[in-house]
């Protein structure tokens, strides 16, 4: 287990202490395909297997968020919604697998989410709940963009560096989305309020990293930063002109 | 705070362990704890030399153990750790993460791409402070990664209070084409939401954000 997955997963009580939180991630993540069998499944509290490692993830999406409604980008509620695997507003029901594949992880066909190995492989340059927790809203987002009728191909060039790929990112400034409203979309607007899945997803590093609760690790933090701000510069197709987090040690 | 707290400074890899643990379990209210038992620490160049081995074990194996291992030669200030972090800084990728981790690339993927070299930089700068301006300016002109650069910006204006005559005097010092990065806003906690929002639209307007629509399903542009 890396130090950022085990500084999480020592917070979170065993099974046999917290059942009630246990079932709810497995029935709101659907993660009841096969592929979780090998997985861990069976020891869901082992922070050294995939499953395990979701459950970290899971519990940053649902419990990190300190909500601030004058600064953050948007609610704990809403990236967990987007990341939850049951029907909303954001996405119809879908199916969250242990599937290995190219690249962090795919959203296909409308009715499931496979993980890949990168983001539970001990030391890969995947390999953080921070990371797992935004990729898991990521994914959700390619699910709300099947259900509103939006094309969920990433895009390349521009800013975005090669070889990777990435979208635009439509910045919204200060109180464009009030709380509760991150499914919605107005493109009658300008600047027109919508959202990209690696936007989503560098909006949750930047509220991880610097409007999280009191508790949350020091060093869970510093990752959710290490990844928005390497997304931000790599990630979108346009410039996106903030950076997360001042450039301090601590 | 007692001196033996809260735990005895690092002496060999296997403390030095225990330290960056014990770290890693500090909630970020208790950030204080951290750069105060940092300061407290004696033998400092024993520690800042534990460090450097730790910084210089590669390729990483956890990228979240590095960031601490930088966050805390940052927080220690050493002397020493100022060719240390230099010479991190100038690593090739390849050196730092190694071949595996930077595979042929996949959509919906992630590159760590120069994101410790960036965490480097700041700490150089952090340790620098306003002093060896060649060093980070060298960086700022020459280092082939933008994210590097960049973050190096945003270190030296921070340095520098974010003065209006820093970001003056930095403009002219980038490479030509990395003008937009200098004097980006930044998102944090004591953010005031509404001065960053006009200051990124300040640069916005400035050096240009042109978006297009979101395409229907089927390739058709959405219109507004």
């Amino acid at each position: 287990m890396t130090i950022v997955d085990r500084a999480i997963n020592v917070l979170i009580p065993a099974r046999s202490q917290w059942p009630e939180f246990y079932d709810w991630a497995h029935q709101a993540f659907n993660l009841t395909d096969d592929s979780w069998d090998p997985a861990g499944e069976g020891d869901p509290g082992n922070g050294n297997l995939p499953y395990g490692k979701m459950i970290n993830a899971i519990y940053l999406l649902a419990y990190a968020l300190r909500d601030n409604y004058d600064a953050s980008w948007h609610s704990q509620g809403e990236y967990l919604a987007a990341g939850m695997a049951v029907d909303s507003p954001y996405h119809e029901e879908f199916e969250i697998r242990f599937v290995d594949g190219g690249g962090e992880a795919t959203a296909d066909a409308g009715d499931h989410t496979d993980m890949h190995c990168v983001l539970f492989d001990q030391g890969s340059k995947s390999d953080s709940p921070a990371n797992r927790a935004s990729v898991i809203a990521h994914e959700g987002w390619h699910h709300w963009q099947d259900h509103h009728g939006y094309e969920s191909s990433h895009l390349t060039g521009g800013a975005i560096e090669a070889p990777l790929e990435g979208d635009w990112y439509y910045y919204h400034g200060y109180g464009a989305y009030e709380f509760g409203t991150l499914w919605t979309y107005d493109l009658g607007f300008s600047p027109i309020k919508f959202h990209s899945p690696y936007q989503v997803a560098v909006e949750f590093d930047a509220d991880l990293a610097e409007l999280s609760q009191a508790w949350l690790p020091e060093v869970v933090r510093q990752s959710a930063r290490y990844y928005g701000n390497r997304r931000l510069q790599a990630q979108f197709k346009n410039r996106v002109y903030y950076r997360i987090g001042d450039p301090r040690p601590f | 705070m007692s001196p033996t707290l809260p735990l005895p400074p690092p002496r060999d890899p296997g403390q030095l362990d225990v330290f960056l643990e014990w770290i890693a379990s500090i909630p970020r209210n208790g950030r204080g704890e951290i750069r105060e038992a940092i300061a407290q620490l004696r033998d400092r160049e024993v520690v800042a030399t534990l460090l450097h081995e730790a910084l210089m074990s590669l390729p990483v194996g956890d990228p979240g153990r590095h960031l601490l291992v930088l966050a805390v030669l940052g927080e220690l200030r050493a002397p020493s750790s100022i060719e240390v972090l230099e010479r991190f800084v100038w690593l090739h990728d390849l050196e730092v993460y190694g071949e595996v981790q930077l595979a042929q690339l996949a959509p919906c993927d992630f590159s760590p791409s120069g994101a410790l070299q960036a965490r480097a930089a700041e700490m150089l700068v952090w340790v620098i402070g306003t002093d060896q301006d060649d060093k980070v300016l060298r960086i700022v002109r020459e280092h082939p990664s933008t994210l590097v650069r960049v973050a190096t910006i945003d270190a030296w204006l921070y340095q520098r209070g974010d003065s209006a005559e820093a970001s003056s005097t930095l403009v002219g010092l980038v490479r030509p084409g990395d003008e937009w990065a200098v004097g980006l806003p930044r998102w944090t906690v004591d953010t005031d939401t509404q001065l960053f929002h006009r200051r990124v639209v300040e640069h916005a307007t400035r050096f240009g954000d042109e978006v297009e629509l979101p395409h229907k399903t089927g390739g058709q542009a959405d219109v507004s």
